[in-house]
């Protein structure tokens, strides 16, 4: 995956500078005013942020299109924020609704394959199950093949099972957060991310069943 | 389940989830910037464009309406046969209170 630091040019910094002391409030209500310019202050202050969701939730190839989307419907609502929450709440539930949507057409469409499992992902469970020492078990985390059976696991999933199982397992976010940010009541949040985690385990099972020559 | 099989299960799924929340960068180019930029301009210079009052709506919609209802009393007036010149003094010689009231609303 790549890592890379975004180098800011010199005036872009100067206009970060500027909008330090602007209330996002402030600012929306500029934009709501006729002063469109101003959305590059939402754009730069919510930039990584929107991407830190985003790319959690979606394949790294697709998230700038999902973040794009996801600043167009910022725009879109802006005139519905009563200002009650702050922004950042606002965002982040734009944001994962955004991803639920991707992953609603990508179901919906079928087009991609589902990933299947190779010989690598079984070396991988077995140097996880093996790893005695925190260095060995660090490094398994990490690796290419953890994301990919990661990834596995979840598409044996329904798409509300898999929105659930990310924000509440794998974020680690309540059921209450969770339910604000699907937009979803707290029971439905809660039977469903049971329901989910279940699904991982068998997952889990098959994974650690799965023998040479007997890939999935 | 045998115990061995629950640790193993835990030590995956602890592995599964510390490596979602591996932290990921990704590198924003300004052109990504610039694609949003332009698309919110270009989204807010229709609304612009489309943003007709209320109160004019409404007014072009009821001399719309006005219109229609005109052209639908003529059509039928035409089919029942009614001649406007002999049913006004009809009216003027049967019920001439009641020619001034709808006078109003005639003219």
């Amino acid at each position: 995956m790549m890592n890379t630091t975004k180098i800011y040019s010199a005036a872009e910094e100067q206009l970060s500078e500027s909008i330090v002391g602007q209330s996002d409030q402030d600012v929306i209500s500029s934009i709501l005013n006729g002063a469109i310019d101003e959305f590059e202050i939402i754009l730069k202050r919510y930039e990584r942020y929107v991407f830190a969701i985003v790319i959690k939730h979606v394949p790294y190839e697709t998230a700038q299109e999902v973040a794009h989307e996801v600043f167009i419907k910022i725009y879109y609502g802006l005139r519905s924020f009563r200002g009650e929450t702050p922004f950042k709440h606002f965002v982040a539930a734009i944001a994962v609704r955004s991803c639920y949507d991707y992953w609603r057409q990508w179901y919906k469409s079928n087009e991609a394959p589902m990933s299947t499992l190779t010989q690598e992902h079984s070396n991988w469970c077995d140097s996880v199950i093996a790893s005695e020492s925190l260095e060995i078990f660090k490094q398994s985390q990490s690796s290419r093949e953890a994301k990919e059976v990661l990834h596995w696991a979840l598409n044996a999933m329904t798409l509300e099972e898999r929105m659930v199982l990310t924000l509440t397992h794998l974020e680690g976010l309540s059921v209450k957060e969770a339910a604000k940010l699907l937009g979803w009541s707290a029971i439905n949040v809660k039977v469903r991310a049971h329901r989910a985690r279940t699904k991982l385990k068998k997952q889990i099972i098959k994974l650690i069943n799965i023998k040479d020559g007997d890939m999935k | 389940m045998t115990k061995d099989n629950n640790d193993k299960i835990k030590k995956i799924e602890q592995s599964l989830i510390d490596s979602f929340r591996t932290e990921q960068e990704i590198l924003v180019s300004p052109q990504w910037h610039n694609n949003v930029m332009q698309r919110v301009k270009a989204l807010h210079a229709d609304k612009v464009v489309n943003n007709i009052p209320y109160s004019e709506a409404l007014m072009w919609r009821f001399v719309t309406v006005s219109c229609c209802v005109a052209i639908i009393s003529c059509l039928a007036a035409l089919g029942a046969d009614i001649n406007p010149e002999h049913s006004l003094t009809n009216l003027l010689l049967k019920d001439p209170l009641g020619l001034i009231t709808t006078q109003p609303f005639l003219w």
